[in-house]
């Protein structure tokens, strides 16, 4: 298993067997995390390719990230998701539920779950894109304040702040959007 | 990738809200091998080309990628020669430029008898050389002598051929650039030193022009901004970072934030005030050996860079007169408001004295203040056109209105009663109005344009005090059009935070492009 820097050192060498260990080790979470954004399967796929063409782009003008590959390609897939949100209204296209599975639930349940879907990431689309990334990535993929902390380039305390804002941001979004529902 | 140590990952209320989100969405694996293999064959593909790093985006930029231009400027003036000008070339080909004509005509300037015979020269030399390099710190230095001479023009007031000037600069990096092409072809490695060398050089063009164009009247403007958009482009990266951190020392060529180099060059902005210990903003290009340059560096209020500011959790600001000043608690507008000694209380205010007031709405519903300042009252600007009724020396009347006239009111044609004019002028707060500037109306759809973006700009801002998270998107929006467009939205701007006009750049860093998109064109 290489680490991250024997990995980014391969990279910018535009070495296939190291192109292709990355793809495979980190595709599948930026696929996850893009769907989430954005809803349907053709967006996040959009979002990955994208993502991987610029990483690509930046390493061979002789860019990239120099220490930390994770982080450097959350960022670039959060910049991105941004751009198209800044450039589309955020009417989002609906949760394609049958193609996102929760795990065997009967048909009532997975209208539900996408109406749910759908109203939590309405909420998390009308937080700044910072917020959003650092939600994101702590909550529902996991990182840690650090890891977070590498992908947005900001100190810890900000990531800090940024979360603990998102979340009062959120709270109130989703509660207030719940007593009209 | 979950740590349980991690305090923060514990928060039930935020885990069921976000519940929902959760879904693990099966990725389909033909889309997944088809992407993989898309990938793997564009790193093939780029293996394969020659990888000059910088001067690629140069070349880009200048669209000189993919359709060579054969016909720069310097190539159309030399097919325009006059006899005098050939007989330069010859001269200078043989005698080195050690000729009178030549040492004259270096100190010409645009419109000058004798400029054509410069630039010629300058063409002369540039063509007859064979060497690609040369060619292009050649093109280099010429652009340099069309940035001083633009210097000049700006000066000594001459303004129309200011905008040729920049052509031949614009041309010059231009020329620069292509020349750079061929050398990347023969030794890529010279390459890439060349092209860092012409991206230092740029980055200084485009600071000189940026001073210039803020010491230039109106009229040069637009040469300058074609100039600034030439050296611009070729710098603009996407390899840009933003960070927040502790400044840990400070020198002239480096500073120290957060444990990481910032190198400080001649485009670097750095804010006043700042020492070591403050907290900053640093935005900075990465270049090519992964070393940072800044090209900014604020003070920080530790928030996060963007538009969210204390206009939240039940915070609020209002204007007001002051009705009672006591130890602990004032009156303004009416309502009662708690001081404590955290109360920043910036003035020296008096009752009856016109104040801001920012607050916070306890649980109790009672306010206490966070701070209370003298409300700015700024003239107003106003615009409107109208029948000049009687003219004087220290005022006139305009459609029924008194407006004053100071030494610095602009009278731009000769105006006599009776002449419909269009009037600019500040409204203080008492409602005198002094005229900037009234010129001779050129026909009605002026006043109609200046309402519509007036109204616009207005409402905007009642909705930014009133709801600045949900309305974050238009607040970036607007504010980069501010910086066009120079309304009277600054005073919201400027309270709110880290709203300053200038700074509101969305995540990706591409302020220019936001500026571009939004294109907000006024009456002015």
């Amino acid at each position: 298993m290489h680490s991250e820097e024997a990995l980014i050192a391969g990279a910018r060498k535009l070495d296939e067997d190291i192109l292709a260990d990355i793809y495979d080790r980190y595709s599948p979470g930026l696929y996850r995390y893009a769907f989430r954004m954005l809803g349907t399967p053709e967006m996040a796929e959009d979002c990955v390719a994208e993502t991987f063409s610029r990483f690509l782009h930046a390493l061979h003008r002789g860019g990239g990230p120099r220490q930390y590959l994770q982080a450097y390609l959350y960022r670039v897939a959060h910049n991105w998701v941004t751009d198209v949100y800044r450039q589309n209204s955020p009417d989002m296209v609906p949760l394609d539920v049958e193609r996102a599975e929760s795990g065997g639930h009967g048909p009532e349940e997975e209208v539900q779950n996408g109406l749910e879907f759908d109203r939590a990431r309405a909420a998390l689309l009308q937080l700044t894109p910072d917020q959003r990334q650092v939600i994101v990535l702590k909550f529902l993929e996991g990182w840690n304040n650090r890891e977070i902390a590498k992908a947005l380039e900001k100190p810890v305390g900000a990531v800090k702040s940024l979360q603990h804002r998102g979340l009062a941001s959120l709270k109130r979004i989703l509660v207030s959007s719940e007593r009209l529902a | 990738m979950i740590h349980q140590d991690d305090p923060f990952n514990f928060d039930p209320e935020a885990q069921q809200l976000l519940e929902p989100l959760k879904l693990d969405p099966k990725r389909e694996p033909r889309a997944a091998a088809r992407g993989k293999a898309a990938f793997l064959a564009e790193a093939r593909a780029l293996r394969e080309t020659v990888s000059p790093s910088w001067f690629d985006r140069l070349m880009g930029w200048f669209g000189l990628n993919h359709t060579d231009q054969e016909m720069t400027l310097m190539n159309m003036k030399l097919s325009g020669l006059t006899a005098l000008g050939l007989i330069a070339i010859f001269l200078t080909i043989l005698f080195g430029g050690g000729v009178a004509t030549a040492y004259a005509a270096r100190s010409a300037l645009p419109g000058d008898a004798l400029f054509p015979v410069k630039t010629v020269l300058e063409g002369a030399q540039v063509t007859f050389t064979p060497d690609a390099a040369r060619d292009a710190e050649l093109h280099m230095l010429f652009a340099e002598r069309r940035l001083d001479e633009m210097a000049a023009l700006i000066e000594n007031g001459r303004f129309e051929n200011l905008e040729r000037t920049a052509g031949l600069f614009e041309s010059h990096i231009q020329g620069a650039i292509r020349s750079l092409g061929s050398v990347a072809a023969q030794d890529p490695a010279k390459a890439e030193d060349l092209a860092f060398a012409i991206a230092a050089a740029l980055s200084r063009y485009s600071r000189v022009l940026i001073s210039l164009r803020d010491a230039a009247p109106d009229v040069a403007q637009t040469a300058i901004d074609q100039a600034l958009l030439a050296s611009q482009k070729g710098l603009e990266d996407e390899e840009q970072v933003k960070f927040t951190g502790v400044v840990e020392s400070i020198a002239d060529d480096v500073w120290l934030v957060d444990g990481t180099s910032v190198m400080i060059s001649d485009f670097t902005e750095i804010h006043d005030g700042i020492v070591v210990g403050d907290l900053v903003e640093v935005r900075a290009m990465i270049s090519m050996d992964g070393a940072l340059t800044a090209l900014e560096i604020e003070p920080s209020d530790g928030l996060d860079n963007t538009n969210d500011n204390a206009n939240e959790d039940g915070a609020v600001r209002f204007t007001g007169i002051v009705e009672s000043i006591g130890p602990d608690a004032w009156v303004v507008d009416g309502m009662t408001i708690g001081i404590t000694p955290d109360t920043d209380i910036r003035d020296v205010i008096a009752v009856g004295d016109p104040v801001e007031v920012r607050a916070i709405e306890n649980p109790d519903g009672t306010l206490t203040a966070t701070r209370i300042e003298l409300a700015k009252m700024k003239d107003e600007k106003v615009r409107f056109t109208g029948l000049v009724e009687s003219i004087g020396p220290d005022s006139w009347v305009v459609d029924g209105q008194t407006i004053l006239i100071t030494p610095e009111t602009e009278i731009r044609d000769t105006i006599v009663a009776g002449d419909l004019v269009e009037v600019r002028a500040l409204r203080s707060f008492d409602g005198t109005l002094t005229a900037t500037r009234i010129e001779l109306a050129d026909d009605a759809n002026d006043n109609l344009n200046e309402n519509a973006n007036g109204n616009m700009n207005e409402n905007i801002n009642d909705n930014d005090n009133m709801n600045e998270n949900a309305n974050g998107n238009m607040n970036e929006n607007i504010n980069d059009n501010d910086n066009m467009n120079e309304n009277d939205n600054d005073n919201d701007n400027d309270s709110s935070g880290s709203g300053k006009g200038g700074d509101n750049e969305n995540s990706s860093g591409k302020k220019g492009k936001d500026a571009d998109e939004n294109g907000n064109e006024n009456g002015d």
